[in-house]
């Protein structure tokens, strides 16, 4: 079903909007949360809540892409349920290896106490990417927004993990230079 | 916790960025078609060739031009001194290895050839990214490595030396300090510390070098590393650091994965004198191997980059004072149907 039919039946408040959804984008909803807990039954709960997110968001949002609308969702549940699951021990594997990674990218923080708007942030993040060969700027967002992990990484681009490796290390280090000197210190 | 920040925020990131990231891959239409094109092809020849059904690697020579060095043997009292990380094991048992063009060798005046000029260039924009704030400056070493200098010399901390009189130990110390004090040079994700040499000068010092090549859960790939893409330290005559060496091989033309001989067999093709060496003594039965090891040849010289058994064999000195010396004779890895031509050793010196 086209996701323009979708959305309207979702605006008309129809019974037929989640089992739309859930056929055309359960396993794509359903590897990112995995990407992120990795665990069969949080995933699960969680391609469910993001059901019931979207009933509940739209009305009144009409998303242009309904993919990354929901996969938005889907990567904020996943991404809370692991920070609750931090309390207990760090036995998720793709979110914690991630967020390892993205302590390289961080600006020490000491040198400055001004802290920016998230919003402000997120553009410099952007004009970092967009600054980027497609290629580079696909596997960072692979990595990092769809938390893939290396190995798949490799085999979408037929490269191989070591070179996925050495492409996101030295991408964290230029992005660090890229929001320092956008005076950004997280 | 900072990083769960920034994984929340680039959450936030332009729809039309998620979406293309999550697109199949493709290189570009023209290599699509490209690659459409060379299935017919081979399927085409597939029919053609029955039943030669193997894929056909082309033939490659052995490089016997050593460039007129003088003779490869090193010194030492016992060959355990002979040090390296080389991360190739006999255990790894492998079959095949990759073979490539060199792409920039030698013109005839052995002089570097014009081609490798944009290669070179890139070097050296991508090593003088990696500085961070020192005082250097980064120059072209050859078509594939550049070298960093810096100026004034940088002294290493106290508790730290770095010359002949050195322990193994000492120079381990120091670099793992280099290692982290030095990341943004290495640039590696996980970077190896190789210590190598160990052999004597004719002053009876001994010289432990520090390099850096990156870490693989992939054998092959651990080997390609060590042989084609590294990051070397040196000091200068008073131990301060004044010169840091990079070196990334240009491995674009690959020739194919070509069969290798084992460790055994090359062992006894080197009895047999298939070898090339720039030692003046002939293998005989009776000199024995003190150690061996596969490593990729990588100089100027060479039209492919292929890998050899390297062999560490005692051969007459008359140093005294009870220090050795072993010349190294290679072997190509490589099956010898795939070589062109391979002879028997002719003595020869240059």
């Amino acid at each position: 079903m086209k996701d323009s039919l979708i959305i309207e039946l979702f605006w008309q408040r129809s019974q037929e909007a989640i089992p739309a959804v859930a056929e055309k984008y359960y396993p794509y909803l359903y590897s990112i949360s995995y990407n992120i807990l990795s665990n069969k039954e949080d995933s699960e709960e969680c391609v469910n809540d993001t059901y019931l997110k979207a009933w509940d968001s739209i009305p009144p949002q009409k998303p242009n892409c309904l993919s990354a609308f929901l996969g938005r969702i889907t990567r904020n549940i996943s991404l809370n349920l692991a920070k609750k699951h931090s309390a207990q021990k760090r036995s998720n594997g793709g979110y914690y290896a991630v967020l390892d990674e993205l302590n390289e990218c961080i600006p020490s923080g000491e040198s400055t106490e001004k802290k920016l708007e998230d919003r402000m942030i997120v553009d410099s993040i952007e004009s970092f990417l967009y600054s980027r060969s497609l290629e580079k700027r696909n596997i960072f967002i692979k990595r990092y927004w769809y938390l893939c992990s290396v190995k798949e990484i490799a085999k979408a681009y037929s490269i191989s993990e070591n070179k996925v490796a050495s492409l996101l290390f030295r991408m964290r280090k230029e992005l660090k230079e890229h929001l320092e000197k956008d005076g950004i210190y997280l | 916790m900072k990083n769960e920040k920034l994984l929340q925020l680039l959450g936030e990131i332009n729809t039309d960025l998620i979406v293309s990231a999550n697109k199949p891959y493709r290189k570009n239409t023209l290599r699509a078609l490209a690659l459409v094109a060379c299935i017919a092809l081979v399927v085409g020849v597939a029919i053609y060739a029955l039943p030669y059904k193997t894929k056909k690697l082309p033939k490659i020579t052995v490089c016997d031009d050593f460039g007129g060095m003088g003779y490869e043997a090193l010194m030492a009292y016992d060959v355990s001194e002979l040090v390296n990380a080389n991360p190739w094991s006999e255990d790894m048992k492998l079959s095949t290895l990759p073979v490539y063009k060199n792409m920039y060798t030698y013109d005839e005046s052995l002089n570097i050839p014009k081609s490798s000029e944009e290669y070179t260039e890139i070097l050296v924009k991508e090593a003088k990214k990696r500085l961070d704030g020192e005082n250097a400056t980064v120059s072209a070493s050859g078509a594939d490595s550049v070298i960093i200098e810096f100026s004034p010399a940088i002294e290493f901390p106290q508790k730290y030396s770095f010359n002949h009189y050195c322990s193994y130990e000492e120079i381990s110390d120091l670099a793992e300090y280099v290692k982290k004090k030095y990341s943004h040079i290495i640039d590696m994700p996980d970077p190896i510390i190789n210590i190598y040499g160990g052999d004597y000068d004719i002053y009876d010092r001994r010289m432990l070098n520090i390099s850096f090549y990156n870490n693989s859960k992939s054998d092959t790939e651990k080997i390609l590393n060590y042989n084609f893409n590294t990051v070397h330290f040196f000091r200068d005559e008073n131990g301060k650091l004044n010169l840091v060496g990079i070196t990334e091989c240009d491995l674009s033309q690959k020739l194919g994965e070509y069969p290798i001989i084992t460790l055994k067999k090359a062992e006894k093709e080197l009895y047999r004198g298939y070898y090339i060496t720039t030692v003046p003594h002939k293998i005989n039965k009776d000199m024995k191997i003190e150690k061996a090891e596969l490593i990729y040849r990588n100089h100027g010289y060479d039209k492919y980059y292929m890998p050899y058994y390297k062999f560490y064999i005692e051969i007459p000195n008359n140093v005294g004072s009870g220090i050795k010396s072993y010349g190294v004779y290679y072997v190509p890895a490589v099956e010898s149907r795939y070589l062109e031509n391979m002879t028997v050793w002719d003595g020869s010196f240059n």
